[in-house]
């Protein structure tokens, strides 16, 4: 999956170096808006498919509600600090920090809403936010708790962080983190674009 | 966004009322990995037609670790203490 993901942007950013001119973006966009409709369409049918997940919220209901809380806050003061240091409006630092590590989404989003540079900046943000997630949860889960190997993992411990928080926690935290990137995923969508506007 | 919250509340009272068979549950996991895949060409594009973006990269990149490091900090301590005071209460 991530050797794919890369490959597809590199080729992408290639075939836009050497082969396609600008008039061509117009073209580029409509394509960017279909394909973007029809992703969050499936991840819709993903979210009402776990049908399970409403018995679990309610077992685990408050630290459900608490830690998606604390990644979102979190993610907006360290969001809205970034912005600060490179002198950002607050409304973007914080569009960008609410991608909470899913990068092909929340890059899409800006992208579209902005520009292809804090598209880029998204991007790149929630790479690297995944990757600190992949590194750092063994010595969260080490020297602090299990759950809090959840929270630089935001809406990637659903899925592509999730094993790694299974290798190092347990299957309490587990379920909790499978929700709580249920939640998150569905919140990207609509925080990303709700920041941006205000 | 109105867009967007259309196609989620779509796909979620899809997923929730209609029964999917596990073919249909693969089949839905692929469509996400194509649209995925062909999303991120599509933004390749838009970044490599942009070369103005191409000289900036290496700025962009160290914005970028600045916004993940920091969102990645702050989500941590807050858990963190929000979750101490839960299992102390717990505890309790």
């Amino acid at each position: 999956m991530t050797l794919s993901i890369v490959a597809s942007v590199i080729t992408g950013i290639l075939g836009g170096y050497f082969f396609i001119s600008e008039s061509f973006t117009q073209h580029i966009d409509i394509l960017i808006d279909s394909a973007l409709y029809f992703l969050i369409f499936c991840v819709g049918i993903d979210i009402g498919l776990n049908k399970h997940i409403f018995k679990d919220l309610k077992k685990h209901s408050l630290i459900i509600l608490i830690i998606p809380t604390s990644i979102i806050a979190g993610s907006l003061i360290g969001g809205l600090i970034t912005g600060y240091i490179f002198h950002m409006p607050k409304n973007l630092s914080m569009a960008i920090s609410s991608g909470f590590g899913w990068y092909s989404l929340s890059g899409i989003i800006l992208t579209q809403l902005h520009s292809a540079e804090i598209g880029t900046i998204a991007f790149l943000t929630n790479i690297f936010r995944e990757l600190i997630t992949v590194v750092s949860i063994p010595f969260i889960a080490k020297y602090l708790n299990d759950y809090t190997a959840i929270a630089p993992a935001g809406a990637t411990s659903m899925d592509s962080t999730l094993p790694i928080i299974s290798k190092y926690t347990n299957p309490e935290t587990v379920v909790i983190a499978f929700i709580n990137g249920i939640l998150l995923s569905g919140l990207v969508p609509v925080l990303v674009p709700f920041f941006y506007s205000i | 966004m109105q867009n967007i919250l259309i196609s989620l509340i779509l796909g979620i009272l899809i997923g929730s009322t209609v029964k999917f068979s596990d073919k249909m549950k693969k089949f839905n996991a692929t469509f996400q990995h194509l649209g995925v895949i062909l999303l991120l060409f599509a933004i390749g594009i838009t970044i490599g037609i942009n070369r103005s973006l191409l000289g900036n990269l290496k700025e962009i990149g160290g914005i970028s670790l600045v916004f993940a490091v920091l969102t990645s900090l702050f989500s941590i301590i807050l858990v963190f203490f929000m979750s101490r005071i839960i299992i102390k209460g717990r505890n309790n």
